[in-house]
């Protein structure tokens, strides 16, 4: 009986009545959001360089000269990328004739200013050796600095112009190298500004080994940096906003989450308006106080000296901590102060205007770290000094501003008129890391009605609330 | 009024132009502070009257005669429990003078509640409205009684622009004397209990606050996993008055769609907003007397939930809506915990008034023990519209004195929760242990003394025993004495005995029988009888047959889950109901088309009972299962093609198709259809009868299941029946005469 078919064929009939409407009349699960975890790429496996290399290595670029046997198109790529040149691709700016190239090497901030004519040791972060003045050979592939972002032996230091430290084992450094870890990207990254957490509010020493409450990508789910910054042929991916004008290139939190992937309705409807960073990084410098404000006008007075309130080389400081951000439009483009563009002296300078506003559909209010400052002028030119601060004349050793500006304004090429004064300045410092556990996402009283009011809805561009007075397309008060 | 007459069309112009004002600014005009005699309190100096001074423009008579009770002063029945925990005076006096209103607790922007307070219990009622006044430099406190400070009145003796602001009640002036509402976002928020004046936190534990409770600075038992706002709504940016609203407020108002025409689905006409600054009512929506139009109703115009959220929509996921919506109120399952103490005993008796709380582990100072919140009990309360819904409730028990207390309820409609801190799980309630039928302590052990509960009141009815256990004595719910039927919880116990030992008796039966053929056979060798092979069974019937007998197979399991998801929890009881309904419908199609199929291709006649002899024929037939087929004798009736069924399968089948499957398709339909026609099934009996019934037929169709099978075994051979059900060919033992 088992062998004739006609049986089975009643059976699975059977079978199938009922299967099949169980099937389409049962509910389904409601789909799965997308696992962000599909875009993270895996780990890479760390390929052991300790019988491959044996050294000895006089010098750092005898090193490279050793990695360069193997990979030999490492230098070339590194040196396409803004980690070698310091500067970014050309764009077109309205105030001048031909496109600019905007980075490190010649840019202007409010921190310790800039970097020409105080070279060596600004160029320690450098990836790359000897650059201490401005003849550095940018061509040569052997200046090209391996360790800094490879060495895992954590006794690989740099000092001025990039050079390794005296007492820095290359041999040991050279086999231990891998992918870059924390410690690589932050050995530069969390110091920026002259030391630890001083200048972005959301990378400092504490995110080295990080907890879930400071941030939850690289203490819950032990990101590395480079799990965002995804790497191609040292292509690194994401864009400094103090320094990049531009939006290419970019990281972006939906490259992993899906967008409108709250469950409430009414959360999805912000995404349009609001960026994911305003809600999920509720708060700055969570762990370690960041500097709000310089007052470079200060400096040079011989009075009690403490790092985190008054240095006669730099002047007064604050510092804060777990600072709520401020906000501001922005569509991942910005306008930047360019050395010899007018300033209004009685008015304050923005460095780097966050681009957007409320009728730009492509901006999102997003947070910001605000670092306020006073910086050195030239009172009758009207634009910012870019003065001399490290180096034998500098202003950290004669404490003379009117030599460092006349230094500073030779080394960038422009005119010092020989009358200085100081200016308030203001620098916009998007906030993208410590994102917070989504249980520490804002709530709607943070923003709307009469309790945080973390939003200055004026100021943004609304005539008011909009849960009362209605979204952007309608409420714009211009 | 005369005076500010000229006022109001330059209010109105103000109100058109000024629609974009900045936050925060409001646009009352200046006025004097008059006292009772109308004079002004600059010259005069004595108390200001509030019903005076803001009569000058607004209608005070009116304002204090459409007034929530309470809200003027406290009637003796609310302040009737509490009197005593108040000590002398207190605040069941009324405020000041004339009608007791004291307009600026409630539109003041920082009224000094305190001071207030301070005026009523030490005997100065009558300064209580000018003490609310202290602090904003209006008026002093002195030794020698209150002084107006001139620097706030302006040359013609009314108060200066920015002092004369009066505002919309926000919810912390409700919360002087509601409870608890704390908005600001950084200080956690740290428990203020124990106040009797904070009614409604200290009698149900309501908390209104939109922070986290995880942000709180409370003692809290799992305070870390709480990643919730104490209350949703106010999270949302809603105020008290968002739902709560003056019942002639034009912003607010909405016509009664039962006395609209069915095509208008807006009407745009209402109250000039002059007209209403001028008389606004102070009833406010949801008050529990309102006496406007419908005669006192509790459900009067009143922001329910339903008034704004849309109930299919926001659950999609939720089967049989309709019948969860008719049955609970949305605050069932949407409060089920709260998580601040609440009064659960007040003992008068001593001389001190001695309150015991719940939802606090031990005793002592509230602000240290360790905080555990409560569930609420859930009541059936009956509706304005005559719909019973469960409701949550904390229980009070009030000691008058040592003998005698009473157990009364207090209602719950905030700290609404939200997303995964909601009911959703369907074993919370349609399970042996289920939410609805919780029991709540209301006394501790002692010796002594008689608990009545409460008469119905609000609607609530007391359906529900006290049970005395080891520690204490509790209330527990019974849903089912208000009529609620829960599937999965609900149980008839005569039913499930009767119908068990029927079963069991037919298994037994089944076993004796099997032993006595068994052994019957090894004494009586069968002879090897003649048969022949009959074509007996086609295809299809041998489809709808397998098709019926799973799917029956199906139902009897998946309503065994239904019946008691906790002992049969193979599936969920959500996949239960699911499968069982799917299964359901297939089976009434399989039914109909076998119907269909037997009626068209004549087929129907086997089931037919011959008309003459068919009893006696019923008889022999019994009687050879009963002791002929021990014997080894042959059926006294051959099966052919023509006639398939003996005389006692006739008999079953016409019972069972006829009768018992019908009833059981019926009930079942009506049980599912409670959803869609609720009052048909109620009409025929409710789920408190169809369920019970329909689990009875069920052990009855269990029992002729295992019936049936085990006669099939009566055939040629044991197998000979079931393997004919499947190839379609049985082997017939050859009639006498054929052989």
């Amino acid at each position: 009986m088992l062998r004739k078919k006609s049986y089975w064929i009643i059976l699975a009939l059977v079978l199938l009545s009922i299967a099949v409407p169980l099937w389409l009349l049962l509910p389904r699960d409601p789909d799965a959001a997308n696992d962000p975890w599909e875009t993270v790429p895996a780990k890479k496996i760390k390929t052991d360089h300790t019988h491959l290399l044996s050294g000895p290595f006089a010098s750092g670029s005898e090193v490279t000269v050793a990695c360069l046997a193997c990979h030999p198109d490492a230098a070339k790529d590194m040196m396409k990328t803004s980690h070698w040149s310091w500067e970014s691709e050309p764009f077109k700016v309205a105030s001048r004739p031909e496109p600019v190239r905007l980075g490190k090497k010649n840019a202007i901030n409010n921190f310790c200013i800039g970097i020409r004519s105080n070279w060596p040791p600004c160029t320690a972060c450098h990836a790359g050796y000897g650059w201490s003045d401005a003849d550095f050979d940018f061509s040569n592939e052997e200046l090209v600095d391996c360790l800094v972002c490879h060495d895992h032996s954590g006794q690989y230091i740099k000092g001025d112009a990039g050079i390794p430290e005296k007492g820095v084992d290359l041999l040991t450094s050279a086999r231990s190298v891998g992918n870059p870890t924390r410690e690589n990207c932050g050995s530069c990254h969390f110091r920026g500004g002259g030391g630890n957490a001083v200048k972005h509010g959301d990378l400092d020493g504490s995110l080295y080994f990080p907890t879930e409450d400071i941030d939850v990508h690289m203490g819950r789910h032990k990101f590395l940096c480079t799990d965002c910054h995804q790497t191609t042929d040292h292509d690194i991916k994401g864009r400094a906003f103090c320094i990049s004008p531009g939006a290419a290139n970019q990281i972006h939190c939906t490259d992993c989450h899906a967008e409108e992937l709250h469950k409430d309705e009414r959360i999805n409807r912000h995404v349009a308006t609001v960026g994911c960073p305003t809600c999920h990084i509720p708060y700055a410098a969570v762990k370690q106080a960041t500097k709000v404000h310089w007052d470079w006008s200060q400096a040079g007075q011989d009075i009690p000296e403490d790092d985190h309130e008054y240095l006669k080389i730099k002047g007064r400081f604050v510092w804060e901590k777990n600072i709520v951000p401020e906000y501001r439009w922005y569509n991942c483009t910005s306008e930047h102060y360019l050395l010899g563009d007018k300033i209004d002296p009685d008015a304050v300078t923005e460095l780097n205007h966050p681009n957007g506003d409320i009728h730009d559909p492509r901006a999102r209010i997003m947070p910001f770290k605000v670092h306020r400052a006073k910086q050195i002028y030239d009172a009758t030119y009207n634009y910012l000094i870019q003065p001399n601060t490290a180096g034998p004349e500098g202003y950290w050793t004669k404490f003379d501003w009117d030599q460092a500006a006349r230094i500073g304004s030779e080394a960038v090429g422009l005119p010092y008129s020989g009358n200085y004064g100081f200016v308030r300045t203001d620098m916009f410092w998007v906030l993208t890391h410590m994102v917070a556990t989504k249980d520490k996402a804002l709530q709607c009283t943070s923003c709307h009605g009469e309790n945080e009011k973390r939003l200055d809805w004026i100021q943004l561009g609304y005539s008011g609330d909009p849960i009362t007075h209605g979204s952007r397309k309608f409420t714009a008060n211009h | 009024m005369r005076r500010m007459s000229h006022f109001l069309p330059a209010a109105l112009l103000l109100v058109g132009l000024l629609c974009s004002a900045a936050p925060g600014q409001t646009m009352h005009p200046v006025f004097y502070l008059l006292d009772e005699q109308g004079g002004n309190v600059l010259k005069t100096s004595r108390a200001v009257s509030p019903a005076k001074t803001c009569g000058q423009c607004h209608d005070t008579g009116f304002i204090i005669n459409n007034t929530t009770p309470g809200h003027a002063a406290w009637t003796d029945q609310q302040a009737a429990p509490f009197a005593r925990l108040k000590g002398e005076g207190g605040t069941t006096q009324a405020d000041g003078q004339s009608g007791g209103m004291n307009c600026f607790l409630c539109h003041l922007e920082q009224p000094n509640n305190s001071a207030r307070l301070a005026a009523l219990t030490s005997g100065q009622a009558e300064w209580a409205a000018t003490a609310t006044l202290e602090g904003s430099g209006i008026v002093v406190k002195a030794p020698n009684g209150w002084q107006y400070q001139r620097s706030s009145f302006n040359s013609a003796g009314e108060l200066l622009p920015e002092k004369a602001r009066m505002v919309d009640p926000r919810s912390h002036h409700c919360g002087y004397c509601h409870g608890q509402v704390h908005y600001q976002a950084t200080a956690p928020l740290l428990l203020q209990a124990g106040q009797p004046e904070q009614w409604t936190t200290f009698t149900t534990g309501q908390v209104i606050s939109p922070q986290k409770i995880s942000a709180s600075g409370i003692n809290l038992a799992g305070k870390e996993m709480l990643d919730r706002s104490w209350d949703i709504h106010s999270e949302r940016l809603l105020d008290c008055v968002s739902c709560h609203f003056a019942l002639n407020n034009p912003a607010h108002q909405q016509a009664d769609p039962a006395n609209q025409p069915d095509h208008l689905v807006y009407s745009p006409r209402r109250l000039d907003i002059s007209e209403y600054l001028h008389r606004p009512s102070h009833i406010l929506a949801g008050s529990p007397v309102q006496q406007i139009g419908a005669g006192g109703t509790i459900d009067s115009p009143m922001r329910r939930c339903e008034g704004c959220h849309d109930f299919d929509k926001a659950h999609p996921w939720l089967p049989f809506k309709a019948r969860h919506a008719q049955s609970l109120a949305c605050e069932t399952c949407h409060i089920p915990q709260l998580y601040a103490p609440a009064a659960a005993v007040i003992d008068l008796s001593a001389v001190e008034a001695q309150i015991t709380y719940r939802g606090v582990d031990g005793s002592g100072d509230v602000v240290h023990t360790l905080v555990e919140g409560y569930k609420p009990v859930i009541l059936p309360r009956k509706q304005g519209d005559g719909r019973v819904k469960l409701s949550p409730y904390n229980l009070i028990t009030t000691w008058e004195t040592r003998e005698s207390g009473q157990v009364r309820p207090y209602a719950i409609h905030h700290n609404v929760a939200h997303g995964e801190f909601v009911v959703r799980e369907c074993s919370s309630c349609h399970d042996k242990n289920s939410m609805l039928s919780a029991a709540m302590l209301v006394a501790s052990p002692r010796s002594g003394g008689s608990l009545e509960l409460w008469q119905e009141s609000d609607g609530v009815l007391p359906t529900g025993q006290l049970l005395e256990r080891a520690d204490g004595l509790y209330f527990a719910a019974d849903p089912g004495a208000a009529g609620f039927y829960i599937l999965g919880h609900s149980k008839v116990f005569w039913i499930q005995w009767l119908g068990g030992g029927i079963l069991l008796l037919t298994l037994a039966g089944i076993a004796l029988h099997a032993f006595l053929r068994f052994r019957a056979n090894k004494k009586h060798k069968t002879s090897a009888e003649q048969t022949r092979l009959v074509y007996m069974y086609e295809a299809y019937e041998r489809y709808w047959h397998w098709l019926q007998a799973i799917i029956i197979v199906g139902l009897i399991l998946t309503g065994l889950t239904i019946h008691a998801p906790g002992r049969f929890g193979w599936l969920s009881f959500a996949a239960a109901v699911r499968i069982h309904n799917v299964l359901a419908a297939l089976l009434l199609l399989n039914a109909f088309l076998s119907l269909f199929y037997h009626f068209a291709s004549g087929k129907i006649k086997t089931y037919l009972p011959e008309p003459s002899g068919f009893f006696n024929q019923m008889f022999s037939q019994a009687r050879y299962y009963l002791s002929g087929i021990f014997k080894g004798e042959p059926h006294p009736f051959e099966k052919s093609l023509q006639k398939k069924l003996n005389p006692l399968q006739k008999m079953t089948y016409l019972v069972i198709l006829n009768i018992l499957l019908p009833l059981q398709i019926v009930t079942g339909i009506l049980i599912a259809g409670a959803q869609a026609w609720p009052e048909v099934s109620q009409k025929l009996g409710g789920l408190g009868f169809l369920v019970p019934f329909h689990s009875l037929l069920a052990w009855l169709f269990a029992a002729f299941l295992i019936l049936h099978i085990y006669l099939t075994t009566t055939g040629h051979t044991p197998l000979a029946s079931i393997k004919a059900m499947i190839s379609g060919w049985e082997k017939v033992p050859l009639h006498p005469e054929e052989k």
